[in-house]
């Protein structure tokens, strides 16, 4: 499958600190995918890396097939962008903004520009200083929107949104796709579980993994075995996270289900077992134990260093 | 799409209300510099309003001064290059349109006012403006050079108006503190006039290429140290521009008949000038004698090497000579006072012991053209190759006590000017008690630039007219001769004959005593 964006050992250092350390990543074209992870994992710097706003330390990425840091200004007509932070021309009006936008892009649609104006409700004559940071964000989008975007880029786009915004723009996002390939990033999973196609959990630089939703979502399992006699102490392989044991319980997250597969090879693993109950979890625990485990590894990895 | 003429429009809309005020201010400018042109130069009233004009115009000067660098400011920080917020990098835009935009921008709304503005007032001044297009394009671009890239540079590596503030006043105090020191350590002040050409490639070249990458690459720091360096070249250059080697180059060694020797007796002995901590001024009496006829020589420069009886040498920089022109009149000699540097502590040591002075001249050799006489008229006169001149009179007594002259651009070359003035007021034709006494100066320059610097498109020509005063008996203090209307005035233009070095050993010179109040434990 063709990648809206490809990164390869993608790797960004600031001083001493590593923003980015070695990404390889896709983003499938028709896709929607959601870069989450903590805040401070480096969700920014990869994308602005994608965008060419900085350069990498290493590694490469490409954006439609070309190399970001080869992009100018004719490829960015295919690209649009949208960040919490970004420093809009605050003098100009709603409408002037996208009158002024308009010539830039060869496949502006000014239809859909009216739609996108009448479904976000933007008011034309209104100062973009004036607007509220909602109505700042869906004026960002309809510009985004409005000339067809072959992918879109979204940097946090939901951050600090009231909820009926936040709607409006997803249910903008989705009226796109597939027709645009959106990359997005947020450390709000709840908000990107109902709409993403794919996901990518950053943290501390790193992509700990990059899969499909529906993978991710069959992949993990909150797992509890209830036993006939206390449990025995045992080995506990490196996909189980959060292993409790207590009494005759025994609970963990399994990080590689395979379905009935999975089910047989524990009742083997626990032969005196009277129930073994495998819950699928939503994306938020999913990523709750990821990230968990990850603290705790480092901890432990930690621990080690000081006690050699 | 044209993107450039697109941006363009949008930063009109933008800067509408500065550029109105820029053009406001280029407008007033121009309607009250021509008034000292365009009225009658009489009576004392009419002195102070032109005196008035001349501050008000000067404060224009300073407004449309900083008005442009606010224009061009907001202009280029309209859309920033410096972080990564901005929302204009993540749109279509190509840098070369962008440039080109605010290029254009800054052509229509600074560069075309000006030279309209200097057109405007060469027209109101008599000139036409036609007959001096290359002067006006050369204008353009030392104001593109030394005005509108600077500032543009600026804004393009600075993210606020703030810091293109801070940036701007700390580039100038850095420019300032690095010419001055060149200046005591290096040159002494005074440069080889082509290293002007020079040091305006270095600034172009420094300017273009941090901007340009700025433009093309938003590298920040990168384009930043280019502009430091270039800077820091400037400098340099303006340095080496006053070395001995490039001197050397420049004044070429002569055998020519002009002399130049000590004469203590003259206009007084040598003092002492100043005393700074590392050096000390000192002013020697020369004499100047054998100056060919038909020609004049400008004394440029003087680099000084004192020997003491026990060997110890100083060398000075060289040091600038200012008004020590002089043109051959039959045998005549001059005395004129010069100007040297000695290093503190030599001149400490030798200060009651004779040493010897050996003087390297750097000398502009002039040759005199074909004067142009005139019989003094009652309204403005046109002298050819020199400006157009008006007749001034200062104290509205019906007479006239000086001349007013302007030039196209420029100063006009080097003329040296000779007037009859008349003791008796002119009415008193007839009765005249006195023979008239003989006026003469210096105007001009020899420096080779096509245009001054600005918006006014004309150069006010100073001359100062010897034996203006008379002392009158019964009279407290001097009171003005007359330039009569018909009285003959000539002018006589001086071109570049050679530029020569002549050396000249003083021995057995006496260094002077230190001026009051100074002591050598300051």
């Amino acid at each position: 499958m063709n990648a809206a964006i490809r990164t390869t050992r993608l790797t960004k250092t600031f001083g001493r600190t590593d923003a980015l350390a070695s990404v390889d990543l896709a983003v499938p074209e028709g896709s929607i995918y959601a870069l989450v992870g903590p805040n401070g994992a480096g969700k920014t710097t990869l994308i602005k890396l994608a965008m060419n706003i900085l350069q990498p330390t290493a590694g490469t990425a490409e954006v439609l097939g070309k190399a970001s840091h080869a992009m100018t200004g004719r490829d960015l007509n295919r690209i649009g962008y949208v960040s919490e932070n970004q420093e809009y021309p605050e003098w100009m009006t709603v409408g002037a903004m996208l009158a002024y936008l308009r010539p830039f892009y060869p496949t502006w649609d000014r239809a859909l520009e009216q739609q996108l104006m009448a479904q976000f409700d933007l008011p034309p004559e209104r100062k973009i200083r004036q607007l509220s940071r909602g109505m700042r964000m869906k004026a960002a989008m309809a510009a985004a929107l409005a000339f067809r975007p072959a992918l879109l880029v979204l940097d946090e786009p939901f951050s600090g949104l009231d909820p009926l915004v936040r709607d409006e723009l997803i249910m903008g996002l989705l009226d796109r796709s597939p027709e645009t390939s959106i990359f997005l990033s947020s450390h709000d999973l709840s908000e990107i579980e109902s709409f993403s196609s794919h996901v990518g959990y950053l943290e501390q630089g790193r992509l700990l993994f990059s899969e499909e939703m529906t993978e991710l979502a069959a992949r993990f399992r909150e797992v509890t075995v209830t036993l006939a006699s206390p449990a025995a102490q045992k080995a506990v392989p490196p996909q189980w996270l959060h292993y409790e044991a207590s009494d005759s319980v025994v609970r963990f997250v399994h990080s590689s289900c395979r379905g009935e597969q999975t089910a047989a090879d524990l009742r083997q693993m626990f032969p005196d077992a009277k129930d073994i109950e495998m819950e699928p979890m939503p994306l938020r625990a999913i990523f709750l134990a990821v990230a968990r485990a990850r603290r705790g590894q480092r901890v432990v990895a930690a621990h080690e260093r000081s006690q050699a | 799409m044209n993107q450039a003429g697109h941006i363009f429009a949008k930063d009109t809309r933008h800067l509408r209300w500065e550029i109105a005020i820029s053009l406001a201010l280029v407008i007033a400018y121009v309607v009250v510099v021509p008034a000292e042109w365009t009225q009658p130069l009489e009576g004392p009233t009419q002195m102070v309003r032109i005196q008035e004009l001349r501050v008000l115009a000067g404060l224009l000067s300073v407004l449309m001064g900083v008005s442009w660098w606010i224009l061009i400011t907001r202009l280029v920080q309209s859309e920033s290059l410096v972080g990564d917020r901005q929302w204009w990098i993540t749109k279509p835009y190509e840098w070369s349109e962008l440039l080109g935009s605010k290029l254009l921008f800054l052509a229509a709304f600074i560069g075309l006012p000006i030279v309209i503005a200097k057109a405007v007032t060469l027209a109101e001044a008599g000139f036409t403006p036609f007959a001096h297009l290359p002067g006006l394009g050369y204008s353009l671009i030392a104001i593109v050079a030394f005005l509108i890239l600077p500032l543009l540079a600026i804004a393009a590596v600075t993210s606020t108006f703030g810091r293109a503030t801070l940036t701007t006043l700390g580039v100038f105090v850095a420019f300032i503190a690095l010419e001055a020191l060149a200046s005591v350590f290096v040159t002494g002040g005074f440069s080889v006039d082509w290293s002007e050409w020079i040091v305006l490639a270095l600034l172009l070249a420094a300017l273009c290429s941090g901007i340009g990458l700025q433009y093309a690459c938003r590298k920040t720091w990168t384009a930043r140290v280019i502009l430091a360096a270039g800077l820091v070249l400037v400098c340099v250059a303006t340095a080496v521009a006053g070395s001995s080697a490039l001197v050397a180059m420049t004044y070429r060694q002569s055998g020519s008949p002009l002399q130049l020797s000590y004469n203590p007796d003259s206009k007084g002995s040598s003092f002492t000038q100043w005393a700074g901590r590392r050096l000390i001024g000192v002013s020697v009496p020369i004499h100047v004698s054998g100056i060919a006829a038909g020609t004049a020589v400008d004394l440029n420069a003087v680099q000084v090497t004192a020997e003491a009886a026990d060997g110890r040498r100083w060398t000075s920089n060289w040091v600038p000579i200012w008004g020590a022109r002089y043109r051959a009149e039959g045998d005549l000699s001059v005395a004129a006072p010069l100007p040297l540097q000695f290093d503190r502590s030599f001149f400490a040591a030798e200060q009651k012991k004779p040493v010897t002075l050996h003087l390297r001249f750097a000398v502009t050799e002039l040759r005199a053209g074909t004067p142009y006489s005139v019989a003094m008229p009652k309204q403005d006169f046109t002298v050819p190759g020199f400006g157009i001149c008006t007749p001034v009179d200062a104290g509205a007594l019906g007479d006239y006590t000086d001349l007013s002259c302007r030039n196209a651009l420029r100063q006009p070359s080097v003329t040296f000017v000779t007037v009859e003035w008349s003791n008796d007021p002119c009415g008193s034709v007839g009765s005249a008690t006195s023979a008239p006494v003989a006026g003469e100066g210096w105007a001009g320059t020899m420096e080779r630039n096509q245009a001054n610097f600005g918006v006014n498109g004309v150069e006010e020509v100073g001359i100062q007219l010897s034996n203006n005063q008379q002392h009158l008996e019964g009279q407290q203090g001097d009171v003005p001769r007359h330039l009569c209307p018909g009285s003959p005035i000539t002018f006589t233009p001086y071109s570049l004959s050679g530029r020569k070095e002549y050396d000249v050993t003083f021995e057995n010179y006496q260094m002077p005593d230190m001026p009051p109040g100074y002591h050598f434990g300051d």
